[in-house]
């Protein structure tokens, strides 16, 4: 980089809008994929729309990389910085510009964390939908460039389903400003085009946010089942049967049992070989009756026990479990691999059997905690990144779980996106024309290929004709 | 051998036809993938003007901005590719109509949103092309919502896939977003995958009548507000008849409960329950205004703001008395059937009368719209992204398409 490029950016951004020392920029080196690192040159913090389009028309004159970065809390190196690039994060630009309760959005900056709209508009009877596990630390941004789901998607789907605007600022420093009066966009549809494409057609800085109404009647259930086929076999038949639970979350009984060692006991039996969580939302009567019909079926699947939250303190405790699994299970290794792909709902048994089948061939430790009623799987691979051997077998053993999930009609990722962890195995479900009409769309919005190169898109697959210096 | 002779050699002479709408160009039917990428090259290669269609029903929406040479139907790539009843999900070719996908998933228990009038003649393709909706909108969000994946016949002959069938998947762009209200300007849609919805236990419609709309944009405010969850919410009348339809679907006992609450806000109403709502449901799905039969206005902007726009809409000197109205007021629009033509002037200064509600305003006529009648793109970066979009896509510009989606700077 042009030593004059520092000094610009600096009197755009000011000391606190810009990180250039090293030690300082070593936490932006990688996100929640740990074994993808890379130190960025330089990290710039913009406060502002405008101090962002200016940080960019300089970057983009001299072709400098850009990776933008919310929390960082990403699993697939969305935001691992580029070599010879830099990392733009949305951490200054946090705000909550406007909540209008009547209409049922709310405009924020994308640095926003996730869960405080929820917090913000609650008072109005209203909240955010899109629940991340990690939603007390992600960003809307971020949110809205993986296309985030979360336990609750299952009834009111991923991110794109609650975006109603948004400000880019695009690869040459334009602002593109989508936000649609009309519900049907009057030519493309270009908001719901952007949402998922992974920091690689521009930053978001604004985002309008679709605001829902809090259900008259929440019940929180758990089914706890002696068998992990038989929590799977129950949410098949609760899909095929038509039931509208609002989440349906399993955890196996290693999950189980880390969760209730740790902080986060929410009261699962540890002998339970699954227990499955159950929202359902909606009026007094819809709550019964799917409740009742969800119950009939879990103890046709032989259920060892059947518990209905009494109270707001029992469901909080019983959903403590599932959030907190993740950071429970720093107790099994000091790694964690969360693999993250979808299949048929009507195949659950069978393919998390296969992915379990996979590790212990391997002979890792596997734990399942997933969006079952989605069909989304987190088989997730305990491991110590030092261990170079143990490395090479959870690597191994990924890329076969997304192979017999593709085979049955599943997919490469649910959620977390494809990033750098799995742009390699892009090729297992796009043909080499499909990635080359992604990378044609790509072009058009960021002919410059400065955004986030290298992610996603596989080189070889595709006679990729970007310039050399930004594949890694 | 001039390329339309090339087309019918290819396809035989009853594969080639017209339809209305399209007077004087002929209109090739491929009955495979295979054939119709083949009518593509054939076109590209001589830079044919050629327009893309399911069974031309939408053609009035707004008519193609250029004379096409040839124009390609879907007609012919009818059929259902998979459906798994058991995940709710199913796959079709674009040229299966939503009555027959309908057919084939009722019996399971299972529906198509979006709910479209006339569904006998509304291809799959055709019905994501225009981005359209239908009664069930309010309940179910708009149809490019619960579009999982889609194929696509590009112009240099490669079918791409994006998205898949499959109710969660993030893997690549989803280009199928794109496709749904492009207007088949970017390619031929040869299949798409949706995800299906459930069919309500129970339903029930409830009328109520008023000789002016406020009172009934007033009722239906509070209904929104109730909390009151709706299939559909339609006020729809003209002159001094106006009546407000009330539709809500569900479990037994949810309906039974929702029932109630409407009586206490829709005192004086009829009402209907079961197989007799669905009917009537059906009937006004189907009488919704169409395009064919003259101009008609669409207005959309925020709820909050519907009561002032459409006092706006009535009041201006242009619209008559007798005009009818459609509104759909937990989606904030307004569409007027007119009764005669609107004259640009007119149209120019209902967008500014309206400007200042940040309301959005568009007009459907079945003959081409010259560009003093198209939104202008006030904004000049969003048009060279479009432009972009479609060079990527269309880069010999061969495909005849409708306003406004033909970039206008
Ligand atoms: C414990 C844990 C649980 C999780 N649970 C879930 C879950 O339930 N569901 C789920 O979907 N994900 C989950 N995730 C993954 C992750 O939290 C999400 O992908 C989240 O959306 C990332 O947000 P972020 O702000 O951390 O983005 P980052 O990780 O910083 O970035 C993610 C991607 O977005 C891009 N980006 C960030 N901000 C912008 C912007 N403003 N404009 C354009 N591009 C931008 C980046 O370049 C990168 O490609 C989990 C992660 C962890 C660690």
């Amino acid at each position: 980089m042009h030593t004059t490029i520092p000094r610009q950016l600096q009197s755009i951004l000011g000391d606190e809008g810009m990180i250039a020392d090293k030690n300082r920029r070593i936490p932006y080196e990688c996100d929640g994929l740990a074994f993808e690192r890379e130190i960025p040159d330089l990290v710039l913090l913009p406060a502002s729309t405008e101090e962002l389009q200016a940080c960019l028309r300089i970057l983009h004159a001299a072709g400098i990389p850009v990776v933008a970065r919310g929390a960082g809390t990403g699993l697939t190196g969305g935001a691992t910085p580029v070599k010879g690039g830099v990392v733009i994060g949305l951490a200054r630009m946090r705000k909550i510009l406007e909540i209008d309760p009547t209409n049922q959005f709310a405009r924020v900056e994308a640095g926003l964390v996730n869960v405080d709209i929820t917090h913000a508009c609650d008072d109005h009877g209203l909240f955010y939908a899109p629940d991340p596990s990690s939603q007390t630390a992600c960003t809307i941004g971020g949110n809205v460039a993986n296309n985030a789901g979360g336990p609750h998607c299952f009834k009111y789907g991923n991110t794109s389903r609650h975006i109603l605007g948004l400000k880019i600022v695009l690869s040459d420093g334009e602002i593109l400003e989508l936000s649609e009066p009309e519900l049907d966009p009057s030519g493309y549809d270009l908001l719901g085009l952007f949402i998922g494409s992974e920091g690689m057609f521009g930053i978001a800085t604004e985002v309008t946010l679709r605001l829902t109404p809090r259900a008259e009647v929440t019940e929180t259930l758990l089914a706890v089942f002696p068998d992990l086929d038989q929590a799977c076999d129950t949410v098949t038949d609760i899909i095929a049967e038509h039931w509208e639970p609002s989440a349906l979350e399993i955890m196996d009984q290693l999950t189980i049992q880390a969760v209730e060692a740790s902080v986060f006991s929410a009261g699962y039996p540890p002998d339970a070989k699954a227990v499955l969580l159950i929202e359902v939302e909606g009026s007094r009567p819809e709550c019964e009756a799917n409740v009742a019909g969800i119950e009939a079926i879990a103890k046709r699947h032989g259920i060892m026990e059947w518990r209905r939250a009494a109270n707001d303190k029992e469901r909080k405790k019983l959903w403590a479990g599932r959030k907190g699994a993740y950071g429970a299970m720093g107790r099994i290794a000091p790694d964690l691999y969360v693999s993250d792909v979808v299949v048929p709902r009507t195949k659950l048994r069978q393919l998390v059997r296969q992915t379990t089948d996979i590790c212990e061939r391997y002979d890792l430790k596997i734990t399942n905690v997933f969006h079952a009623g989605d069909g989304n799987l987190h088989p997730n691979i305990s491991y110590d990144r030092r261990d170079a051997d143990q490395m090479r077998r959870v690597l191994a053993a990924a890329d076969e779980i997304m192979r017999v999930c593709i085979d049955a009609g599943g997919t490469l990722s649910g959620e977390h996106g494809i990033g750098l962890e799995k742009r390699d195995q892009m090729h297992m479900y796009f043909e080499p024309e499909d990635m080359e009409a992604m990378l044609g769309v790509r072009d058009a919005w960021d002919p410059s290929g400065i955004m986030n190169p290298g992610k996603m898109i596989p080189v070889r697959a595709c006679n990729e004709h970007r310039p050399l210096r930004f594949k890694r | 051998m001039s390329s339309l002779r090339q087309v019918e050699a290819m396809l035989g002479r009853e594969s080639m036809g017209v339809v209305h709408g399209l007077p004087g160009v002929p209109v090739a039917s491929p009955s495979s993938v295979d054939e119709a990428r083949e009518i593509v090259q054939c076109l590209t290669k001589d830079r044919v003007k050629f327009a893309l269609l399911g069974r031309g029903s939408k053609l009035g929406w707004a008519a193609l901005v250029q004379k096409p040479t040839l124009a390609i139907s879907t007609a012919k790539l009818s059929g259902v590719v998979e459906f798994e009843p058991g995940d709710g999900v199913m796959t079709a070719l674009a040229g299966t109509t939503l009555a027959e996908l309908e057919g084939i998933v009722r019996p399971h228990g299972l529906r198509i949103t979006p709910a479209v009038p006339r569904a006998d003649n509304a291809t799959l393709g055709g019905v994501i092309a225009a981005g359209q909706s239908g009664t069930d909108r309010l309940l179910h969000g708009a149809m490019r919502l619960h579009l999982l994946g889609t194929r696509l016949l590009q112009l240099n002959g490669q079918s791409t896939r994006s998205g898949g069938q499959l109710v969660k998947n993030v893997s690549g762009y989803d280009i199928h977003r794109l496709l749904a209200g492009s207007f088949g300007s970017l390619g031929l849609i040869t299949q798409a995958s949706l995800r299906l919805m459930t069919c309500p236990e129970d339903r029930w419609l409830c009328t109520s009548q008023s000789a002016t709309p406020a009172p009934l944009v007033q009722l239906a405010t509070q209904l929104l507000e109730s909390g009151i969850r709706s299939e559909a919410l339609i006020i729809e009348g003209a002159g001094d008849a106006w009546q407000l339809h009330l539709s809500l679907v569900g479990r037994r006992g949810h309906v039974e409960a929702e029932r109630k609450l409407v009586a206490a806000l829709l005192p004086a109403s009829d009402s209907l329950g079961g197989e007799a709502a669905h009917t009537r449901l059906e009937a006004l799905r189907e009488s919704e205004p169409d395009w064919h039969a003259g101009d008609v206005v669409q207005v959309a902007l925020k709820r909050s703001r519907l009561s002032h726009g459409l006092e706006t809409v009535m009041d201006s000197g242009f619209v008559g008395k007798q005009s009818q109205y459609r509104i759909h007021p937990g989606l904030a629009t307004i569409q007027v059937r007119l009764q005669s033509a609107l004259s640009a002037e007119n149209l120019r200064q209902l967008r500014t009368s309206l400007q200042a509600l940040s309301a959005q305003v568009s007009l459907k006529r079945p003959t081409p719209l010259t560009e003093e009648f198209l939104p202008r793109v006030v904004d000049p970066v969003r048009a060279r992204l479009v432009a972009r979009l479609r060079q990527t896509y269309d880069p010999q510009n061969l495909l005849c398409t409708r306003p406004p989606l033909e970039p206008i700077q």
